[in-house]
């Protein structure tokens, strides 16, 4: 029986994944274009997410400037697509390039603790930023076009496909670091960082680590979404959009494997409706539901159960 | 040319100042709360709707006008109060990331509120009639508002700074930024103090925001533009410094406006290249402690 449970549980969060999987398998048999395109959202903001709670939620690295990463991997897509190479190229060379950055950003990042990591971020995907507005490079304020030449028509189910199952490799390579003994280290320096340093571990090396995977995640989700656009401007390195899959971790379960996928959902989604419904609504709406989950559920979505479960214990007490 | 880098320089004087006014709120929450206070943004964003739509026409004396920014700050400060106490005084004791989120909520509520009272549109706003002139200084002409920007920024550095260092007030404040629990136990009251530090930081970017607008334009969008580059100006500063807020938000401000015209490209970055560098050479800022 323990046997049975033990399997049940190791496998529970997977099996969530499997039936996603499932579910965007079948998907384009019911879904028209808008949707598949609504849809190919999520699974580029649940990758962004993803690679943001790997450093915020998982290891405690308050990250602010995961759009640098973003950025870099949406351009990287955009350049690459323009000189006529196969996108497929441009997707690994987002990654590699979102990695490198990373890195970089990890080396100075390694002098600084907690708020100076958060500053720092700040500052460089800001720089990127405020360089890209200025500057001609890439077109400059105006943005630059993606040209996927050899690759699916965005409009089609097969592009959806491409997403779907670049998007799942993405998400099991994440939850194969969170379950790796690389992941249970990182929780451990995210909860007493002294502690491991005495156990004789690394936990700068760890965190750089740490830092260059989320980065090439980040980089692999802007280039998605260069590729989805088909268009990327300098708005990609702006710090709202760190700050939105800040909200999409938040919103799912920051120190859960899956929650940042549900917030991704959950943020895209009620923008898309409530956007068609009453758009200047929008914005306070995000506002209210960020300061609820704030006080109200700090762990995210993921927890509601078992917050719910507690509750109706707490009222059940006997005297 | 040098009329040229003179007025680059009083530019850059007088945008530096209005960024003071906005660094200094988040100087004060981060070197008394540790709060990395994002909102401060809609504050400076809330301060100019109000003081731009209490002012009707244009031909307004210079009475009415400083009324008018007057009551943008007051708002500002008077909601920023409303929201210490309602919701961010709950987020202190979380871990950084929450205070983060919980600030960023609240500048989204107040842009959104901007965005569904206002419209997306950009407000018109005007310098009134009589600060349009220009004044002479030695052979030099120099705009009337400029002038007035700068004072005020100068008057809140002065005041902030000299509240701080010397009144009873001041040194409660210190005594929470060393050893909150310390300070607590000895009977001070550090709930209000966090009170009036955010109402006052929400105030000073109310200010700003009304002492700008006339020159760089109103849209709900200039709650999250302006905040990261008072972020860096409290970084390169010192954070808890109000001196080091005030040096560097003027330094900045020249900096940026002389880049303008020698390398527009760096114009912008240099800000953030300043902090990076800030961070790596001396964590703790000009001034910091």
């Amino acid at each position: 029986m323990t046997n049975l449970k033990g399997l049940v549980t190791r496998f529970y969060r997977p099996g969530g994944f499997v039936i996603l999987l499932a579910a965007g398998l079948l998907f384009p048999l019911i879904a028209n274009g808008a949707q598949l395109f609504l849809w190919e959202t999520v699974l580029l903001q649940a990758v962004f997410a993803l690679s943001v709670n790997l450093l915020v939620g998982h290891s405690g690295i308050a990250t602010f400037g995961q759009a640098a990463f973003f950025g870099i991997g949406a351009y990287a897509v955009a350049a690459i697509s323009q000189a006529g190479v196969a996108v497929i190229v441009g997707l690994v060379a987002a990654v590699i390039l979102g990695a490198a950055a990373s890195m970089v950003v990890a080396a100075i990042a390694a002098r600084a603790e907690g708020l100076g990591v958060m500053m720092l971020t700040l500052a460089v995907s800001q720089g990127l930023f405020s360089m890209m507005n200025r500057s001609n490079f890439m077109g400059g304020a105006n943005g630059t076009p993606v040209v996927l030449v050899d690759w699916f028509s965005t409009t089609s189910i097969a592009y959806w496909y491409a997403m779907l199952a670049i998007s799942a490799i993405a998400a099991l390579l994440m939850w194969v670091v969170l379950h790796s003994p690389f992941g249970l280290s990182m929780r451990a320096i995210r909860d007493d960082p002294l502690r491991v340093i005495h156990f004789g571990v690394s936990v700068r090396l760890f965190r750089a680590i740490t830092f260059v995977i989320a980065g090439g995640f980040g980089g692999l989700s802007g280039g998605l979404f260069a590729c989805t656009s088909q268009a990327v401007d300098p708005a990609v390195f702006n710090w709202t959009v760190s700050g939105s899959a800040l909200i999409m971790a938040l919103v799912g379960g920051l120190y859960s494997t899956w929650g940042p996928v549900l917030g991704a959902i959950m943020i895209v989604l009620l923008n898309y409706y409530l956007s068609t419904l009453a758009p200047a609504l929008w914005t306070f709406f995000l506002g209210l539901v960020v300061a609820v989950m704030v006080i109200a559920l700090p762990q995210g979505l993921v927890s509601a159960p078992d917050r719910v479960r507690s509750l109706v214990h707490h009222f059940r007490r006997p005297k | 040319m040098a009329l040229l880098t003179f007025l680059q320089i009083v530019d850059g004087l007088s945008q530096g100042s209005a960024l003071f006014l906005v660094a200094l709120g988040l100087s004060l929450t981060l070197g008394v709360m540790r709060l990395v206070n994002i909102s401060n943004g809609a504050f400076y964003m809330l301060g100019a709707y109000v003081s731009t739509l209490a002012v009707s026409q244009l031909n307004i004396s210079v009475w009415q006008m400083v009324l008018a920014i007057s009551f943008g700050g007051i708002v500002a400060g008077i909601v920023g109060a409303a929201v210490e106490a309602a919701f961010i005084q709950r987020l202190y004791a979380l871990p950084h990331l929450f205070p983060l989120l919980g600030t960023y909520a609240v500048l989204l509520i107040i842009q959104g509120f901007a965005v569904i009272t206002w419209g997306v549109e950009p407000l018109p706003t005007k310098i009134p009639d009589v600060l349009e002139g220009t004044l002479r200084i030695g052979r030099y002409p120099v705009s009337a508002y400029a002038l007035l920007l700068i004072g005020v920024g100068l008057v809140f550095a002065v005041l902030v700074g000299a509240i701080l260092t010397w009144s009873r007030f001041g040194r409660l404040v210190a005594a929470v930024t060393d050893d909150r629990d310390m300070a607590a136990m000895l009977g001070i009251n550090t709930k209000r103090i966090f009170l009036v530090m955010f109402s006052l930081s929400a105030f000073a970017a109310g200010i700003g925001g009304g002492l700008i607008a006339p020159l760089n334009g109103l849209t709900p969008e200039v709650a999250s533009t302006y905040v990261v580059e008072a972020f860096a100006v409290v970084i390169v500063g010192g954070i808890g410094s109000i001196m080091g807020t005030y040096i560097a938000s003027l330094v900045l401000g020249v900096l940026q406006s002389v880049l303008v015209v020698i390398e527009p490209s760096m114009a912008e970055v240099s800000i953030y290249l300043a902090m990076a560098a800030m961070m790596l050479l001396r964590p703790r800022g000009l001034f910091g402690r």
